[in-house]
């Protein structure tokens, strides 16, 4: 099974996306940014995909405007990832959140996240069952 | 006889005061005079001007005629090193007052037919800045006696000097009706443009050769005049503008003059030793003035109306001359008079200035604070980018800062700037690095200078050049000179000790000295003052508009996730077919859970959700009709999110209770969150009911993030989040607040009982709530 993660702060809301996700993958749910990076540094070689809520709670480690006050802490910790771990970077990763897509794809461009494995996903219309055929599909996607 | 024509020549000059002082025109009648005194066939009068601190005749100058009635126009005049009489040429090298005694002979000058008897009489006198030739042509017997004529010399020349008397006297009053004139026409520019002006207007009707005006700074540790404006006559003459930036402090000239409130006039500074010498005119020694031409000075008080009473100058004018023989000599009322006058000016020139500023920033607020469709952010941004220019612009500055305070922590942000220097390497802040230059107050900070303005709430300036950021600089730092700086604090709307803000400037250039930098002084600051006072309120509303945009987003993206929830769940609900009862279960509580969040998160988008609470008390067992509600919906939220557990004891110590169930719930189900999203995961939440005395107690016990002292001084204040909250759940700070609110309506309270393992809230229902049975 392919082992990806879902980073949300809201393991209970999001219990659907996960247990959908788990009829075909391996999953590690991570509460929160820094729970992430953490994993990601020890088994991100292991990482087919990640699937990231862009806004969640500043982690200890970065300042409130780093995060644009937690509005955009996941595309900070893709910023980091891609920063710091380039040798797993880029991940196919599908952004779920409920804020608006063109957003997300602005911060994307500001913060320079470069590579076409981002996927911009809202929750609202991304059922949980639609959500595994969703990730596949990045993973599967060639690259370039 | 005389003394009629006299009379009738000064009443002439009154008619002519309308116009401008002019002596050709005046000539007629003097020669008119001057023919009477010497019972004379004839007179004319020839003058020609002397140029200022000279005492000859400038050689290319025209001479000017008048003729008396009786004789014909003699044409253009001549050279003034030549004066032709009837033939003969008459020498002016001296000033004897009777020059020359000609006979006459045949003329040539022009049409006058002079007889064998008549003999001409040449008297030089000297008028203000005149030489006058009076030539009398009368009867050979007129001048038979030398000692008669001498005497009529004499006379002649004493109406000269009355007539000149006359003539400057006019002049002064012109001059001061033209001074008051041009300051009351003026039309104001800018305080720099106008202040020049006024110099200016100071040079014309004084005759001075420079003019400098300075205006008073009382603003702490100043104390002094600082120089604002200079002119001088000769406009290329930048000589004798002063060499370098100088103040007038205490024990100068012009502190002698501001305490005495009169004005100080020094005739020649090379005899007036005593104050010189002690003082140094607080600003130049008196070597430096003479080597700059000047002889001569006054020092003149300028009032502000209101304080004229009190004789409390608010600047001062200062006259230098280079002859002292060129003043012009106004009387002690009327210099007074026109130092009350440029005290108005200056006050209009400020207060024009201050409503320009004002309607400048009207305009900008209503600009950007109707930008609607804009977000908050970015309409504050653009507005502080037009509002620094307009700042460089007014206060001629060339770094603008702006700081504003971070919430729930002791510092200040800057939120907008033309440029600062950051310590580390003296490089500059990049433009997208900006949020990141705090004043920390926390921190090693607070002898900075933006954290003294906004912590102590006060305008100051500071002259000398240490960098701003830091104290102490190491060797590695390449300090960059920043010049004088003000700062200035801004407050809010409803004025309260703390200020929300700091405006700092710092590369002032000088009025004065072109690009030389230079300090701030009083009008300044006060102007800047202004400015602040009108962007406070404006960058407060930008402040509520984006936490309400932030809560709005915050609510708007916590709303979509419990109904993303309900969705899935019966989704899945729809799809399985053999429904277990545990699966049953689980999904009616993530349903009710869910369902629940969105009521908790709809309540606070209220404008104000803490005024919204109403109380229905009615008989309630907090156990039967809340508890047993909240309970499985709880323990399996709690679960789910944290792996955690709630324990909930016996409530049988509390008897039925006479509260609004709906508010007590809320409080309950809102600490319950809280315990649940800053827990720590796997550990145990406890809630442990009590009677104590007089009252009831409901303890909510968890094991998590803590509490700080410092936090736990404002927990329960709306919109407050404590750090460790702020990385462990995103959040709009009210939960406590609310839950507060909740128990207070239904007449109990809600406490913090322990700060950190356990962290502990407990809700207390005095004894008087209990329902007799």
């Amino acid at each position: 099974m392919q082992r990806i993660i879902f980073v949300d702060d809201e393991p209970f809301l999001s219990q659907g996306y996960v247990e959908a996700l788990k009829n075909r993958f391996q999953v590690d749910f991570l509460v929160g940014a820094r729970d992430a990076m953490n994993f990601m540094r020890r088994h991100g070689e292991a990482i087919r995909a990640a699937i990231v809520d862009a806004m969640m709670p500043t982690p200890d480690d970065a300042e409130d405007h780093e995060t644009a006050d937690g509005f955009e802490t996941g595309l900070w910790l893709l910023a980091r990832v891609q920063a710091e771990l380039p040798k797993i970077w880029p991940i196919p990763t599908v952004i779920l959140t409920n804020r608006s897509t063109t957003l997300v794809a602005d911060a994307l461009r500001r913060r320079e996240i470069v590579g076409d494995m981002i996927e911009i996903r809202r929750k609202l219309e991304t059922p949980a069952f639609a959500l595994p055929k969703i990730v596949q599909a990045r993973i599967d996607r060639p690259v370039g | 006889m005389i003394a009629s024509q006299f009379f009738s020549l000064i009443e002439d000059l009154h008619r002519l005061e309308a116009e401008q002082l002019d002596v050709e025109a005046c000539l007629p009648r003097l020669a008119e005079l001057i023919r009477s005194i010497a019972e004379a066939r004839a007179a004319h009068v020839r003058c020609v001007r002397i140029n200022e601190g000279e005492s000859q005749p400038d050689p290319q100058a025209r001479i000017i005629l008048g003729s008396a009635p009786a004789l014909e126009d003699q044409g253009e005049g001549g050279p003034v090193g030549e004066l032709h009489m009837f033939g003969r040429k008459a020498v002016l090298g001296d000033m004897t007052e009777i020059t020359t005694w000609v006979e006459v002979g045949p003329t040539r000058d022009g049409a006058i037919e002079v007889k064998d008897d008549e003999v001409a009489l040449v008297i030089r006198s000297r008028l203000k800045r005149w030489l006058v030739w009076s030539v009398i042509v009368g009867r050979r017997s007129l001048g038979a006696d030398k000692t008669i004529n001498l005497l009529l010399g004499e006379r002649i020349n004493a109406t000269v000097r009355l007539v000149a008397q006359q003539w400057e006297m006019k002049d002064r009053t012109k001059r001061r009706q033209r001074f008051y004139r041009s300051i009351a026409d003026h039309e104001p520019r800018s305080p720099d443009e106008d202040f020049k002006f006024l110099c200016e207007t100071w040079l014309g009707a004084t005759n001075a050769d420079w003019c400098w005006l300075w205006l008073y700074n009382p603003l702490e540790d100043r104390d002094k005049f600082e120089l604002t404006a200079c002119a001088a006559k000769d406009h290329n003459d930048k000589a004798h503008y002063p060499p370098r930036r100088r103040d007038i402090g205490p024990g100068g000239i012009g502190d002698y003059t501001r305490r005495r409130g009169c004005p100080t006039i020094i005739e020649d500074i090379e005899i007036w030793e005593e104050k010189i010498d002690e003082t140094s005119y607080g600003v130049l020694l008196r070597d430096e003035l003479l080597a700059l031409g000047v002889r001569s000075l006054d020092h003149i008080p300028i009032f502000d109306p209101p304080n004229y009473g009190e004789r409390k100058a608010r600047g001062l004018i200062s006259l230098h001359y280079r002859k002292p023989e060129n003043r012009i000599n106004h009387s002690n009322d009327s210099i007074i008079a026109m130092g009350v006058a440029t005290g108005l000016f200056v006050q209009y020139v400020k207060h024009r200035e201050e409503k320009d500023t004002l309607v400048e920033l009207n305009d900008l607020a209503q600009e950007f604070l109707a930008k609607h469709k804009m977000s908050p952010a970015e309409a504050r941004k653009q507005y502080i980018e037009e509002l620094i220019e307009l700042i460089k612009r007014r206060l001629n500055v060339g770094c603008v800062s702006l700081f504003y305070r971070v919430l729930d922590r002791e510092a200040v942000q800057c939120i907008g700037t033309t440029g600062l220097w950051w310590v580390e390497g003296g490089a500059p802040v990049a433009p997208d690095a900006l949020s990141t230059v705090v004043y920390d107050g926390r921190e090693e900070t607070r002898d900075r200078f933006t954290w003294k303005c906004f912590s102590e709430g006060r305008a100051f300036v500071e002259d000398y050049n240490k960098d701003l950021f830091t104290s102490e600089l190491g060797p590695k730092v390449k300090r960059r000179d920043l010049e004088p700086a003000a700062f200035v604090p801004i407050f809010g709307a409803v004025r309260c000790d703390l200020p929300i803000g700091v405006i700092r400037c710092v590369e002032h250039k000088s009025p004065v000295f072109g690009d030389a930098l230079c300090e701030f002084d009083d009008a300044e600051v006060e102007r800047l003052q202004v400015i602040a006072k009108q962007v406070g309120p404006v960058l407060q509303t930008f402040e509520k508009r984006m936490a309400r945009e932030q809560a709005i987003s915050i609510v708007k993206h916590d709303l979509a996730a419990p109904y993303i929830m309900i969705r899935d769940t019966v989704a899945g609900l729809l799809e399985t077919e053999d429904l277990t009862d545990n699966h049953r279960e689980y999904a009616f509580r993530n349903l009710e859970a869910a369902g629940r969040m969105i009521a908790a998160l709809a309540e606070t988008l209220d404008p104000d959700p803490l005024g919204k609470l109403e109380c229905n008390p009615e008989p309630t067992y907090l156990e039967g009709d809340i508890i047993a509600r909240l309970k499985a919906m709880m323990s399996h939220y709690a679960r789910v999110q944290q792996g955690m557990r709630i324990e909930f004891e016996d409530f049988g110590c509390i008897p039925k209770l006479s509260v609004d169930p709906a508010l007590v719930e809320r409080a309950i189900y809102n600490l319950l969150v809280n315990a649940v999203k800053y827990g720590e995961r796997g550990s145990t939440i406890r809630v442990v009911p009590e009677k104590r005395v007089g009252e009831y107690y409901v303890e909510i016990c968890n094991e998590g993030i803590g509490i700080t002292e410092v936090e736990a001084e404002r927990i329960f204040e709306p919109g407050f989040r404590s750090k460790g909250a702020k990385s462990r759940a995103m959040g709009l700070g009210l939960g406590l607040a609310i839950a507060k609110d909740a128990m207070e309506k239904t007449g109990g309270q809600l406490r913090l009982t322990q700060l950190r393992d356990p962290t502990g809230f407990a809700l207390v229902f005095p004894m008087k709530l209990e329902v007799k049975e």
